[in-house]
């Protein structure tokens, strides 16, 4: 048996329904990567979501697609310590989120050049150092 | 080093560090001769010697980068793990975001640069070492940008609320 068990959402389960009709081999490939990874150590599977205090970030591999990890899919999903839960928020393509993670990107880089120019001309550096 | 104790230093010494970096290749390959033209046979064959220098001077360049790299996505791991704690604002994981991008993009130049000019002196050894890093590096930015863009975070509420187990219904 896991150490934790599984708590999937309505949004997950619709999440993987969507999916299941692209990807064949979806529910078994979900099924190993649940069992035997993300049950036994939630934390070990992911990363934190920042500002989110509690929503952690994983990637499926899809062995049945031969796809690894990198080019799997991305799971949201919390961690209850106490009832031991996981708890299965989303599930999706890396693919159809890139838009979203590359308007961070270029607002993350507008947003530190102002920074970085005044932090240069503090040190009685050239502005135009900046090289991104 | 925490990579908070001084963000934008590190930004800045990267971006020096990119660009003294590509100088540096450029100006090696210049001195050298040893374009992809000419070690592919159209011009003048390089000495061992020349060969060995070359080895010497991309090491010189290339290990730095791909170690700095390593420290780098260590630190950033740490960050995301030990956040709660940390109370890291909105203005520092942009700030690391951009620090992961820039990285990112030094890192495929370098590997660029090198495979392009010098096929035979990019080891595999250095090829696994960037594509491990360079793996790191965009799933870290994906976190990260997910973690900053407001309509993923409502969807993130909206959805949770949708769970009765989580009690989160009532609240606004």
């Amino acid at each position: 048996m896991p150490a934790f068990r599984a708590l999937a959402g309505p949004g997950f389960e619709a999440d993987a329904k969507k999916l299941a009709k692209k990807i064949r081999a979806l529910h078994s490939d979900l099924a190993i990567f649940l069992h035997d990874r993300l049950l036994e150590n939630p934390r070990l599977c992911g990363d934190r979501i920042p500002r989110s205090n509690y929503w952690w970030k994983g990637r499926v591999p899809l062995p049945g697609e031969r796809r690894g990890a990198q080019g799997g899919l991305r799971i949201i999903y919390g961690i209850e310590p106490n009832a031991k839960v996981v708890v299965l928020l989303m599930l999706y393509d890396k693919r159809s989120k890139a838009n979203v993670t590359s308007r961070e990107i270029k607002r993350a880089a507008e947003h530190t050049r102002p920074l970085l120019r005044q932090h240069l001309l503090s040190q009685g550096r050239d502005p135009n150092e900046i090289a991104f | 080093m925490n990579i908070l104790d001084d963000s934008v230093g590190k930004i800045t010494a990267f971006s020096a560090e990119s660009s003294e970096s590509a100088a540096r290749l450029k100006g090696f390959l210049a001195s050298t001769g040893l374009k992809r033209s000419r070690v592919r046979g159209r011009g003048r064959k390089p000495s061992t010697a020349e060969i060995g220098e070359a080895i010497k001077a991309v090491t010189a360049i290339v290990e730095p980068v791909l170690t700095r790299t390593e420290h780098l996505t260590r630190e950033v791991a740490m960050t995301l793990r030990l956040q709660e704690i940390m109370e890291i604002s909105v203005t520092t994981w942009r700030i690391i975001l951009s620090v992961l991008n820039f990285q990112r993009r030094l890192i495929a130049q370098t590997r660029r640069a090198c495979r392009l000019h010098l096929p035979d002196l990019w080891t595999e050894e250095w090829e696994r070492r960037y594509a491990v890093a360079s793996d790191e590096i965009e799933d870290f930015m994906e976190t990260i940008a997910l973690g900053l863009n407001e309509e993923f975070q409502a969807e993130l509420v909206a959805r949770a609320k949708a769970i009765p187990e989580l009690g989160l219904g009532s609240q606004e």
